[in-house]
């Protein structure tokens, strides 16, 4: 555990200083123009951070998948580089949520310049939970998502099968994601996640999804504490700790001699 | 007034005599002697808040349209026992917290009762002439598991339908007679309508009234084969060191409600204990994860993700996955615990009654297969959270199965060897506890 913290930490020092340095290795522009050539910023983001592995035209290397094959495209780019799973250090690293080293401005470049790639997939959807329908989305969510990601949106651990590629698969909560996000992977199913395409949802069941996704975010947590929402791993932890433990206590307090 | 109201009542019932005498008996002093206690007043409050919940609790499966104070669920179909858990849970003052004292109570109860146990235990106050009351006490665990289960499983959400749908499973895959038993506990196949109605006859009418019963029974035989005490300056076997009833032990006793009262209600008032209303309606075709069950379960979830995929087809019969770790796992169990009092008797040839506890050192043997016992349920309670302890440490949850796999089979022996050697070793050297033990007395092993 101790390890899997410094780990973290590590990783996030790392990534916190490819973004500064990412700041600072940015383009430099002109003051005062309005008409920024993205395709071109795109091409020297993409060149520096993703052909390393992807291919100059994104059509993969031994350490890296394709982009221009199945639902690779805006959607799927802009959900990898905005959660920060993207770009990785590594191809053996874990890809998993942080902090995007990239402005959104940088990553409407780099889209727009992967745009040249002709890639198959979905685009960025437009998404307004405002409009969806809690409780449909709390149906459609226990139906669909709950599996993997849990009731409560603390998201899971996946059995593989013994498939090695996907050995360290988990379900990623889903307490940091915005809509747009949890949209875009809808549409693209990264990982090991189906598709859960227009051919499944209408456009009204998904917006119901994310308003029932934003909701667990912050969930009514009418009771007390909610400990991790976890359910009855920690409410047992705590019925010896904070339960049994101090009634113990007081036997041994009321059980002296008098 | 009063004097002449107890005189009254004494005339007619002859209760002083009684009383006086009821008020002066002895009870020894140790702390572990409370643990009963302990669980008996859980129970009570179990039965107070239990009480509450039952007036507002509707226990049907028939479904309406939820239209209530909570959001999110508004104009989903649930059933009504769900509905009136969340109304509990929304609507109903002090609904809540009653709700939640009583499922901490629940899981406080079974706790203590297995602590309880533990010092019955170890301490071989199971001998001669307390089998009948260890036979007592094991079914009261048996029956306090049977209803936390039960009570567990009646808001029909969908964690605690989950827990019915493997319970379901379980009696399914027990061999010839599995689905006739099904269908009869059932009531059909599962989701069947009737199963929520049942469980609450159980959950608030036999279980209960049975645990009533079974705990004044084991109270009075405590009463009257009078408590065991440790060995001590005057303690013998044939009296009881310690303090009478009242004043002492009464204000003990009313202060250990005061204190279980105040640690539930604590509990109850702060922090959650399953929050159904994000778990959802029970829906046949969903499921939660992660997903545990209470604590005191643990153990058998464990073993059912434990085992591995073996199935036995004999005589035309198959003998289902789920039958060893959940139905043939207990039934040893449970079997051996019912056993212990005259396998030990049988074992040692020790037949003669004792009131004297022993200390774990005294009988090395019982103490270390205790521990082996011990931390082997240890092994399966943990695996019941594998998925869990994956997603943490970011490790297949196939490895961290077949890892308690292993810790199953090496774990339990180690554990017991090694308690062997220090309780022998405290025998030997006298050593007033573990950390008072010399060095020397670990690596020599021979009697001096």
């Amino acid at each position: 555990m101790r390890r899997a913290v410094f780990g973290y930490l590590l990783v996030s020092v790392l990534l916190a200083g490819c973004a500064y340095f990412g700041d600072q290795t940015a383009p430099y522009r002109a003051p005062g123009v309005v008409e920024v050539d993205t395709v071109t910023d795109g091409k020297t983001l993409y060149m520096r951070d993703c052909a390393w592995c992807h291919g100059n035209e994104g059509q993969g290397t031994e350490n890296g998948p394709s982009l221009t094959t199945g639902t690779n495209g805006p959607a799927m780019t802009d959900f990898v580089l905005s959660t920060g799973r993207m770009p990785i250090n590594h191809p053996d690293q874990r890809v998993q949520r942080h902090a995007s080293i990239y402005t959104p401005r940088d990553i409407e470049a780099i889209i727009d310049y992967m745009e040249t790639f002709e890639a198959p997939g979905p685009d960025i959807p437009s998404v307004d939970p405002a409009r969806g329908d809690i409780g449909e989305g709390a149906e459609l969510y226990q139906d669909n998502c709950a599996a993997c990601h849990a009731s409560t949106g603390i998201g899971g651990a996946l059995s593989v099968g013994g498939s090695p590629e996907q050995a360290t698969a988990v379900a990623p909560p889903l307490n940091s994601s915005t809509p747009q996000e949890v949209a875009e992977a809808m549409l693209v199913g990264p990982g090991t996640m189906p598709v859960f395409g227009p051919e499944t949802f209408t456009e009204h069941e998904v917006n119901s999804i994310l308003a029932y996704v934003e909701y667990l975010r912050d969930p009514n947590n009418r009771g007390g504490l909610p400990m991790g929402r976890i359910g009855p791993w920690s409410e047992g932890a705590a019925a010896w700790i904070l339960g049994l433990g101090p009634l113990m206590l007081l036997i041994v307090w009321i059980g002296r001699k008098v | 007034m009063i004097k002449r109201l107890t005189q009254w009542i004494d005339d007619r019932l002859g209760a002083s005599s009684f009383a006086k005498q009821a008020l002066n008996k002895v009870f020894p002093d140790h702390w572990s002697f409370l643990l009963g206690e302990l669980a008996l007043y859980c129970f009570l409050i179990l039965v107070l808040t239990g009480v509450f919940l039952s007036f507002f609790f509707d226990p049907s499966v028939s479904e309406s349209v939820y239209r209530g104070e909570y959001e999110p669920l508004n104009g989903v179909h649930v059933s009504n026992a769900y509905k009136s858990v969340l109304d509990l849970s929304f609507e109903v003052r002090a609904g809540l917290v009653m709700r939640q004292m009583h499922h901490w109570a629940a899981l406080i109860f079974i706790a203590a009762m297995f602590v309880h146990m533990l010092r019955i235990f170890f301490t071989g106050a199971f001998r001669r002439p307390r089998e009948i009351n260890w036979l007592i006490g094991l079914t009261l665990l048996i029956l306090g598991l049977l209803n936390g289960f039960s009570g567990y499983s009646l808001p029909d959400d969908l964690l605690s339908g989950t827990g019915l749908r493997i319970a379901y499973s379980v009696v399914l895959s027990i061999p010839v007679i599995g689905t006739w038993m099904a269908f009869l506990v059932f009531g059909g196949e599962f989701p069947a309508e009737q199963i929520i109605e049942r469980l609450f006859v159980v959950h608030i009418f036999i279980v209960p009234v049975a645990i009533a019963g079974l705990m004044t029974a084991h109270l009075a035989i405590v009463w009257r084969q009078k408590h065991t005490q440790f060995p001590g300056p005057g303690r013998t076997e044939g009296n009881v060191v310690g303090e009478k009833l009242w004043p002492t032990y009464m204000t003990k006793s009313m202060a250990l409600f005061f204190g279980v009262s105040a640690v539930v209600a604590i509990l109850g008032g702060l922090v959650q204990i399953n929050p159904v209303w994000l778990y959802g309606p029970f829906r046949a075709e969903q499921i939660p994860s992660p997903a545990q069950p209470d604590w005191y379960l643990g153990w058998l979830e464990g073993a059912l993700r434990l085992f591995p995929p073996w199935e036995i087809r004999a005589f035309g019969f198959e003998l289902p996955n789920p039958f060893y770790p959940a139905i043939l796992l207990p039934g040893i169990t449970f079997n051996l615990l019912y056993l212990w009092p005259f396998l030990e008797a049988k074992l040692t040839g020790d037949r003669e009654p004792h009131h004297l506890l022993e200390r774990a050192r005294d009988h090395p043997v019982r103490t270390a297969l205790g521990i082996a016992g011990l931390a082997f349920y240890l092994v399966l309670f943990a695996a019941a959270s594998n998925d869990l302890l994956s997603k943490w440490l970011k490790i297949p949850v196939e490895s961290i199965t077949n890892a308690y796999r292993v810790l199953l089979l090496v774990f339990p022996p180690v554990a017991g060897l090694i308690t062997y050697r220090l309780m022998d070793a405290l025998r030997r050297t006298g050593a007033e506890g573990l950390m008072h033990l010399p060095l020397s007395a670990l690596t020599r092993r021979t009697q001096e």
